[in-house]
């Protein structure tokens, strides 16, 4: 894969530091392992973080207390200060329909749990050859 | 669940049985996870405590290192929610959505008779069981 | 081109422009590829089963042959040749469950297991893998490019 300069700091976000962990060691397996990595709790971690740091990639589970993940998706989309910044969607409630709902709401990507370095892999070659796409258009 | 646990740790699980009346030992390792949409029910998991210990460790790629049990239960959560969000994959249209609850730790803390529908799976002689609660989703499962 | 072969429990790291990494008949064994494309170094291990414990000997003389000695060995092996982690990329092929049609044994599935179990431990993992099926494959490593061919008998050729 051809590595992106672009990203240089990853959020990561999900109630779970084992999900944050494993999520995390698949994107340096990817090929982001001399990247910045921030990880959050919930979406109002998330959120508070995105107020004070840039975040080239959030990777947001659904499912969590406090602010959850659509509804993080959701504020940084309609946020002019952020709406650019790409979103990945990892959850154990990934369907079609889920994603496709996600897709809408801005999502760049929609994984299901567990996921794979592989997939990992692959999903961020995607994410960043439709990013440059956006930009060349 | 075989497939998850085996992607998730690394671990080959056998089924033993398929009933409606395990008893899950009071030192296992419980967990449960509330089902809320399109389906209601409770998933449950409890998980004897070297086999827990085992998949953590292979989780986080520790070798002699002992987990702490913190990320033991954190563990033990994402495996139910992840079990949970691939069984409901199967069983729900992928043109309907499906929503599960946040895992918790269940009040029962001694020995108790699994509700509803148990699977007990195996590695080297130690459990994992995985029951089912709730009328409809049990039938959707049994399909 | 410079073949260099790689047979069952071996290991070799390569950074000569021109060679090629090959190992043959990849069953129930499976064949890592350790790449690191800036250096243009390649290792390649070919093992056999998935646990030492059963032969600690034959682990001592032939640390390819099992999963759990085989790829620290590799990884070690790849970085005297310069590399470090951040070049690293994983691939994987192998791991069929051959002349065991009813999965008795299943030791192509417990090689899969025990490759992606060890590699995670060293932080590692494969981008790309071709595991599992009942098919016999043969893996070459284009040590310059890091690209890493498949050929099956009756079956073709791929890349990974």
């Amino acid at each position: 894969m051809t590595r992106s300069n672009d990203i240089n700091t990853f959020l990561i976000v999900d109630d779970s530091i084992t999900a944050r962990m494993i999520i995390k060691q698949c994107i340096a397996i990817a090929g982001f392992r001399d990247r910045a990595f921030i990880e959050a709790r919930n979406g109002e971690e998330a959120w508070q973080i995105l107020q004070h740091v840039k975040v080239d990639m959030i990777i947001t589970d659904l499912n969590m207390p406090v602010l959850d993940g659509r509804m993080l998706l959701e504020r940084i989309k309609t946020t002019p200060a952020v709406s650019s910044t790409q979103v990945i969607v990892v959850t154990s409630t990934a369907n079609p329909a889920q994603e496709a709902e996600l897709i809408g709401l801005g999502a760049s990507a929609v994984m299901g749990k567990p996921v794979s370095p592989a997939e990992v892999y692959r999903t961020l070659a995607d994410v960043n050859r439709n990013g440059r796409e956006r930009k060349n258009d | 669940m075989i497939t998850v646990v085996a992607d998730l740790a690394f671990i080959e699980l056998e089924e033993q049985r398929q009933d409606a009346q395990v008893t899950v030992p009071a030192h296992f390792w419980k967990m449960r996870l509330p089902v809320v949409h399109p389906l209601e029910g409770d998933l449950l998991l409890a998980a004897e405590p070297d086999l827990l210990q085992e998949i953590t460790r292979n989780i986080y790629g520790l070798d002699a290192e002992q987990p702490t049990s913190d990320h033991e239960l954190d563990t033990l959560a994402e495996l139910l929610n992840t079990i949970g969000g691939s069984l409901m994959r199967v069983i729900v249209p992928s043109t309907v959505k499906y929503e599960l609850g946040l895992p918790v730790v269940p009040g029962n803390g001694g020995k108790s008779e699994a509700p509803g529908l148990s699977f007990v799976f195996c590695s080297e002689e130690r459990r994992l069981i995985f029951s089912i609660v709730g009328q409809n989703l049990i039938s959707e499962v049994m399909k | 081109m410079n073949l260099i072969v790689i047979g069952i429990g071996e290991l070799k790291v390569a950074n000569t422009p021109g060679s090629v990494l090959r190992t043959f008949a990849l069953g129930s064994c499976i064949g890592v590829a350790l790449v690191a494309p800036r250096l243009q170094a390649a290792g390649l291990l070919h093992f056999a089963l998935p646990d030492s414990s059963i032969n600690q000997e034959l682990a001592l003389e032939r640390p390819g042959y099992f999963a759990d000695t085989g790829i620290p060995v590799l990884i070690k092996k790849m970085f005297d040749y310069g590399c470090q982690y951040t070049d690293l990329i994983v691939k994987i092929a192998g791991g069929a469950n051959i002349m065991d049609p009813e999965e008795t044994f299943r030791i192509g599935s417990r090689n899969t297991l025990a490759v992606k179990k060890h590699l995670w431990r060293y932080k590692l993992g494969a981008v790309a893998e071709d595991v599992g099926d009942h098919i016999s494959r043969t893996m070459s490593v284009v040590v310059d490019t890091g690209r890493v061919i498949i050929t099956s008998p009756g079956n073709g050729r791929w890349e990974l």
